[in-house]
């Protein structure tokens, strides 16, 4: 071991071994360990053992390449995305679909303002909302990472609470309970232009699949079909969010939350059911 | 600010690291190409949300990393509190000199590993739990920093470190017991 000042004894110096083969060391360090290896042959052995092995795996693990044609296919779709972009001179999203759901598409879309233009007559204030937008954000928010709020350990009740502060939400629903099959991982705000949406998250350990709940405006969650349940005079709808089935629901305050509905139908209504309390209010 | 019309060209030589980072995390290259695929599409949109001069290759991961969690791992069931059994530091180094098989005070010969080893690195790979199996695939195979991990996965570079430290060992654990198990070591006395 050497006695140099400064020196590295061999604990020191074995502590930084990886970063030193990976050349993640700033100079000075580098250097350090580097005088180390030179006088000590112990860590020098152990030193060429692990670089060894670090080019042997380099060296074994295969390398395949992204095929011709895939590249090829990708290049088009690329293109396809360039012209739709051009074309709707925003987005593209909705663009890349096929032209009948492109129709399917406005329609709905035309129905949405229809359906917004009257809630806008019942409440104040509220701003109508494209929900392939949204769910594009909603995509890109959990894709780059651009949430305002993650509080992954608080708790659920707290995150709405928090979420409908954020939101500035005079009256929402609040889950009296959780199902026990679920933990709270993650409460969110995102924004869409000058309409935030909320988002609280769920993980089913036993399957781990996540559910998620939204607090927004009904018209960014358009509830697609016949019923699917009727509770108490509550009913339950099916929406399909960027290609997730999704259970939706009105609430008194006239905001929609939604579960995603990969556990089923059933299960995320009585879940659903087991959580909403329509008398909280903030 | 990104500039869309030289997308392509900035992300074509990206295009095989990626593809071969998501063939380790889909294990399936069907999954892989729309892993791919997706990933770049979404990149092309939110390209005019990419600063101009920062990383692409880190941002390119990123992407490519979140859309794997959000739409991939929800299909596996991978335990999440399981304490895995890595083996101690310098695992491979340390089993080696106890079985006899190599000597202290000398030096590795070249062709070590391939003699002794010799295993299906990729399959130990593969079998490296997720979180450390990504780590190793972006470091070793695809040569991201430590910083670039860090940008990708939205962790911070202690976590890196760590994960990589780890993975390490459990890739030496794994191999070794593969060697033993063809009998190019000899079992321990
Ligand atoms: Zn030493």
């Amino acid at each position: 071991m050497s006695e140099h000042l400064d020196a590295l004894d061999c604990q020191a110096a074995l502590a930084k071994l990886y970063e030193y083969i990976d050349g993640e060391l700033t100079e000075t360090d580098r250097e350090l360990v580097r005088q180390h290896l030179e006088m000590c042959r112990p860590c020098l052995t152990q030193y060429e053992y692990e670089e060894l092995f670090h080019e042997y795996v380099k060296r074994r693990a295969p390398r395949p390449t992204a095929s011709d044609s895939f590249k090829a296919r990708l290049s088009q779709r690329l293109q396809d995305e360039a012209n739709a972009m051009t074309f709707s001179g925003s987005s593209g999203r909705e663009s890349r679909r096929q032209s009948f759901p492109r129709f399917a598409l406005a329609a709905s879309i035309m129905l949405l303002i229809t359906v917004g233009a009257w809630w806008m007559t019942q409440n104040a204030g509220p701003r109508s909302c494209d929900w392939t937008k949204l769910a594009m954000i909603h995509e890109h928010s959990e894709s780059v990472g651009s949430p305002l709020v993650t509080a992954s350990t608080r708790s659920t009740i707290e995150a709405v609470r928090m979420i409908a502060r954020e939101l500035q939400l005079q009256s929402t629903f609040v889950p009296r309970s959780v199902p026990s099959e679920l933990v709270t991982h993650e409460a969110r705000v995102m924004p869409w232009k000058r309409h935030p949406i909320g988002q609280v998250g769920w993980r089913c350990p036993s399957s781990g699949n996540d559910v998620s709940f939204f607090i927004s405006h009904e018209s960014c969650m358009p509830m697609t079909d016949e019923p699917l349940s009727v509770i108490d005079g509550r009913s339950y709808r099916m929406a399909t969010i960027n290609g997730y089935r999704a259970i939706c629901w009105r609430e008194d305050a006239g905001y929609v939350c939604a579960i995603m509905a990969e556990q089923g139908f059933d299960t995320m209504i009585a879940w659903a059911e087991q959580m909403r309390d329509p008398r909280a209010s903030f | 600010m990104g500039d869309r019309s030289t997308f392509e060209s900035q992300v074509s030589p990206l295009l095989d690291s990626l593809y071969r980072t998501a063939l380790r995390m889909t294990k399936n290259s069907d999954d892989a190409e729309d892993l791919v695929q997706e990933t770049c599409l979404k990149a092309y949109r939110y390209f005019d949300r990419f600063e101009e001069g920062s990383n692409l290759r880190a941002w390119m991961f990123k992407i490519l990393t979140n859309l794997f969690i959000n739409r991939y791992r929800k299909k596996t069931k991978e335990p999440t509190a399981v304490e895995y059994d890595e083996g101690g530091d310098f695992y491979l180094y340390n089993q080696m000199v106890e079985s006899g098989a190599v000597s202290e005070n000398v030096g590795p010969e070249k062709d070590l590993f391939d003699r002794m080893l010799g295993a299906d690195v990729q399959e130990a790979i593969d079998e490296l739990p997720e979180d450390f199996r990504i780590v190793v695939v972006m470091a070793f195979i695809e040569g991201l920093s430590y910083e670039e991990i860090a940008e990708a996965l939205d962790v911070p570079m202690g976590t890196v470190k760590s994960r990589l430290h780890r993975g390490r060992k459990m890739l030496q654990k794994s191999l070794f017991h593969y060697a033993r198990k063809a009998g190019v070591i000899p079992p321990s006395s």
